[in-house]
């Protein structure tokens, strides 16, 4: 009864949008019928690739959620340790790296890495650990901070310690804020790692980079829209999984 | 002079198509040169009733003249600009200083510079803050009260016939809230505006109000003098809503020498003329006295107040 | 005793020292050892990789002993001041940031020495590692610096003049980017030039379009929700992937509409990136604009409107000056964000600083990728610098200080 009336009183956002891109995108890796559909823009030619599209799509996929997993073994516990007490001077340092890493440049840093890290998978793989750090870490000190003083003060009265306190109350009530920075920091690096295809790393940058460089028109859409509902898919389904968290 | 003939604020419920008044059939005068309170509780239709004489809210239905023209005549903002316009949120404008905040009515109307920083300056000495020191500021550099104040000085500005105040002092602390009411008070001795002060404050109401319209779900409950509402309350609403001590609260809002009579007052327990009448009722009951003396500023005693001369508040 | 000014106390070594240390948290000092810690490093690290060409192997040159010990006793200096003695830290960070700018010229220099003329001396492992623990620590120097007033925040800005008259009296002359440099150096300001072009076009288009939507949809939620969604699932593409995609419908339009062609239209080169760019920056110019305009208190636009301003009025005298600040770092976010996109936007060959870092990466020549990528980067950073001065600027002026 209690589950109905909550459930007419908030409407649940469906979550049928989200999984639009996700079907999009599994159409559009049925062999040979993405290729078929783009000949048009190649001249007539169906386009071919080295690797199949789903192996190209997975290898792109795995490096995002590959960096990350290491992003949140790196980025949640530097949140939690600059926001601890008498830290506040490692925090403005945190902050403000992670804002110097807004600014720079995507491209830069990995360009940047190819001379001591050659090329390949390492240096896109940097960026992307740096580039996911950032909303990350940011995101989990600003929804760290966020958690009010006073409901912290109650926790502190009622005789929890330091480590029942993170757990129980910081970190739940800030997951939230935590989970917006994890979203756009795996969505941004689909992007990155699109890029680090011309690094050399393997994944939907690849026919994009060899379409542009044998004008291809065709092989390049292939890419370009597979990243981009790769992006798409992602964002949703962490945007889903935002959202049942928020309703919580 | 304000008339409102037959006034309506009409809402239509867009899912079950049901109307909602929130005034209705509203008639009511509101004299010149006093301020008149317009009373309820919270959404009686007090607000709503204001915002309808400026026209920041269209009725439905009825008439509202301002100094006898039709309001419904005339362009809105023109209507705006002959009426100064107080709220609880104060509403200053950041983005500028004191004094151009002030100037921002004249500016409307297209008055001449020179003249305008002239009446700036003036008003700004008439709601007591001192031009040479504030003009320049920011409203984000002056404390609530101050900034009310300034809010006054700007309602003022182009010299308009009317004022219409929701909640001016609703915002302010209690220290603040009575300063500001005694400036206020003392300008209005002064200016003589039609004033429409919409407050859910019933001690303002009885303190500043020449008369006071009671409203209730969107009609009148009863229009006259504080001391018509709390003496002869036309109906039991009336009487509920000011409570079964709204002499006392009548008499928070009077001073002690305003009802003292000469006499001799030797003997007596002593209150300051400054004080108001209903801490001299409480010092009589502590001292089991009939009266008091009444001592100037000087500390003389200037009259007795005794406790029938409580009834003639 | 703790409460002793600072003043004067310069003789008198252990009391006031241990005084104004006691009021600077650990953590602080902590930022100082995070910053030494690297500079320590660096000092065994390899130096300058001297090539005799730019493309060919070469060898790794290290610091000579006595600059070893200089490098470590001005790291060790820096971090112990910060708790021994606070008010040299500032002027101990700029002196080690500077110092490492002053190694890289004065090394490179000395690398190339008698060496033939394609001889490239790269800066390698140990001067990046220096340069990072110094900014760290002239970070924390900057902290340090606040809180003991004064003229101690500007001491720790010091470096900055130090190394622009570095680079202004040719001091690294010799380093293999500024090499790179002078061989390119006309193709270099052309692409910089064009990357400037990108950006400011994008943005005022962006203006363009985002200004009037944004006024819109902040009176209009029905329409803000449209506008901002799409606005936002353009952002969620990867840029890469953006400007592929663009292709297809940009030549299209130029075959079948030739004018458009004769005004440049067409697949690949600058139509694609400019389009791109725009979309790209007009979700933070429309997502700020909405949120500034939303957020001018309701009391003070009902006083305005209570006064006899007209909606126009209201609007230019009141709702867009209190909502500018809000909105002009939406138009700095689309900034900072398009000198990234632009970098990237020489894959369709729109030119600009991305031309020298693919190039670069093609030929695997290191130099060329520095050459576009530093200042790239640098771009960013300046960008961002200046637009936030404007916001502060705008802030005060118009009374939110």
């Amino acid at each position: 009864m209690t589950l109905l009336a909550s459930d007419t009183r908030r409407p649940r956002r469906s979550i049928w949008p989200a999984l639009i891109w996700p079907a999009l995108l599994l159409i559009c890796l049925i062999p040979g019928l993405l290729n078929r559909a783009v000949s048009s823009l190649s001249a007539g030619q169906v386009p071919t690739l080295d690797t199949p599209l789903w192996k190209l799509t997975l290898s792109h996929l795995g490096l995002v959620l590959l960096a990350e997993v290491v992003v949140l073994l790196i980025g949640v516990p530097l949140a939690v340790a600059v926001t601890r007490p008498g830290r506040e001077s490692l925090m403005r340092l945190a902050e403000a790296v992670a804002g110097l890493g807004q600014t720079v440049p995507t491209l830069a840093i990995l360009a940047l890495a190819v001379p001591a890290l050659g090329f390949g998978v390492r240096p896109t793989l940097l960026g992307l650990l740096l580039y996911g750090l950032v909303p990350v870490v940011s995101n989990g000190i600003a929804g760290l901070l966020a958690v009010d003083k006073p409901t912290l003060d109650a926790a502190r009265g009622m005789g929890m310690t330091d480590g029942q306190r993170l757990r129980r109350i910081e970190l739940p009530l800030s997951l939230p804020v935590l989970l917006a920075g994890v979203r756009t920091s795996t969505v941004y690096n689909v992007g990155t790692a699109t890029i680090g295809a011309a690094l050399g790393a393997s994944g939907l940058g690849t026919p994009i980079i060899e379409g542009l460089s044998q004008q291809n028109t065709g092989l390049v859409v292939i890419g370009a829209l597979l990243a981009a509902l790769l992006a798409l898919s992602l964002d949703g389904l962490l945007g889903l999984a935002a959202a049942e968290e928020g309703q919580r | 002079m304000i008339e409102l003939r037959n006034l309506e604020k009409r809402y239509d419920n867009p899912l079950t198509g049901l109307p909602f008044y929130a005034v209705k059939d509203l008639s009511l005068a509101f004299p010149s040169g006093e301020i008149t309170a317009l009373l309820g509780p919270s959404g009686c239709g007090k607000t709503t009733t204001l915002r309808m004489i400026n026209r920041l809210i269209e009725p439905t239905a009825g008439q509202i003249l301002v100094e006898g023209e039709n309001a419904q005549s005339l362009k809105p903002e023109a209507l705006r600009r002959r009426i100064g316009y107080v709220i609880q949120q104060i509403g200053l404008f950041p983005h500028l200083t004191v004094a151009q905040n002030v100037a921002t009515v004249p500016d409307l109307l297209g008055q001449p510079k020179a003249r305008t920083r002239e009446r700036v300056r003036e008003l700004l000495g008439l709601v007591g803050l001192e031009p040479g020191q504030f003009e320049t500021k920011r409203p984000s550099e002056l404390s609530g009260g101050q900034q009310q104040r300034v809010g006054v000085a700007r309602a003022l500005a182009a010299d308009p016939p009317v004022l219409l105040m929701d909640e001016p002092f609703g915002a302010l602390d209690p220290l603040a809230r009575d300063k500001l009411q005694e400036a206020f008070r003392e300008i209005q001795h002064n200016l003589k505006k039609t004033i429409v002060m919409v407050t859910h404050d019933i001690d303002e109401a009885l303190k500043l109000g020449d008369k006071v319209a009671l409203l209730n779900a969107g009609e009148l409950a009863q229009f006259g003098t504080p001391d018509d509402l709390v003496r002869r309350p036309v109906s039991e609403f009336v009487r509920q809503f000011l409570g079964e001590d709204a002499l006392l609260r009548q008499l928070a809002g009077v001073r002690a020498g305003a009802l003292a009579r000469a006499g001799d007052g030797s003997g007596l327990p002593q209150v300051s003329a400054s004080l108001n009448a209903r801490s001299a009722l409480s010092v009589m009951l502590r001292e089991r006295a009939e009266a008091v003396a009444v001592t100037g500023e000087d500390g003389q005693i200037s009259g007795v107040l005794s406790f029938h001369d409580l009834e003639r508040t | 005793m703790n409460s002793r000014p600072l003043a004067g106390a310069v003789g008198e070594h252990l009391s006031p020292a241990l005084s104004s240390a006691a009021r600077f948290s650990p953590d602080l000092q902590l930022v100082l050892w995070l910053g030494a810690a690297p500079m320590l490093a660096a000092c065994w690290l390899p130096w300058v990789l001297l090539r005799p060409n730019r493309l060919a192997a070469g060898e790794f040159l290290r610091l000579p002993p006595l600059d070893i010990g200089l490098g470590l006793l001005a790291a060790l200096a820096t971090a112990l001041a910060g708790r021994f003695l606070p008010r040299a830290v500032p002027l101990l960070a700029s002196f080690a940031l500077s110092l490492g700018a002053w190694w890289l010229g004065s090394r490179s220099g000395a690398a190339v020495q008698g060496q033939a003329e394609f001889a490239r001396a790269s800066v390698s492992s140990g001067v990046w590692l220096w340069l990072l623990g110094a900014a760290m620590t002239v970070y924390g120097a900057g902290l340090v610096g606040r809180r003991l007033g004064g003229a101690q925040p500007y001491l720790a800005w010091l470096w900055l003049p130090a190394v622009v008259l570095m680079a202004l009296i040719g001091h690294f002359a010799s380093w293999s980017v500024v090499a790179e440099y002078r061989v390119q150096h006309d193709r270099f300001f052309q692409e910089l030039g064009r990357h400037l072009y990108l950006i400011l076009v994008a943005l005022g288009l962006a203006t363009l379009i985002g200004a009037p939507l944004a006024v819109w949809a902040s009176r209009n939620a029905r329409v803000s929700g449209v506008v901002l969604g799409v606005a936002g699932g353009v952002q969620t593409v990867p840029s890469l992937a953006l400007l592929g995609l663009l292709i297809a419908p940009l030549s299209a339009l130029a075959n079948a509409v030739p004018a458009l062609r004769a005004v440049g239209v067409s697949g690949i080169g600058v139509a694609p990136a400019l389009t791109a760019m725009t979309l790209y920056a007009l979700l933070p110019v429309l997502r700020n604009g909405v949120v500034a305009l939303r957020g001018v208190l309701p009391g003070v636009l009902d006083a305005a409107r209570g006064m006899g301003m007209t909606d126009n009025q209201r609007f230019w005298r009141v709702q867009l000056p209190l909502a500018l600040p809000v909105w002009l770092s939406g138009i700095r976010q689309a900034a900072v964000m398009l000198v990234g996109v632009a970098s990237v936007a020489q894959l369709i060959g729109a030119g600009g600083l991305g031309y020298f870092i693919f190039s670069g990466l093609q030929s695997g020549a290191a130099d060329l990728i520095l050459l576009g990528a530093l200042p790239a980067a640098l771009l960013a950073i300046v960008l961002d610098i200046l637009l936030r001065g404007l916001e502060t600027l705008l802030g005060r002026r118009l009374g939110r200080a």
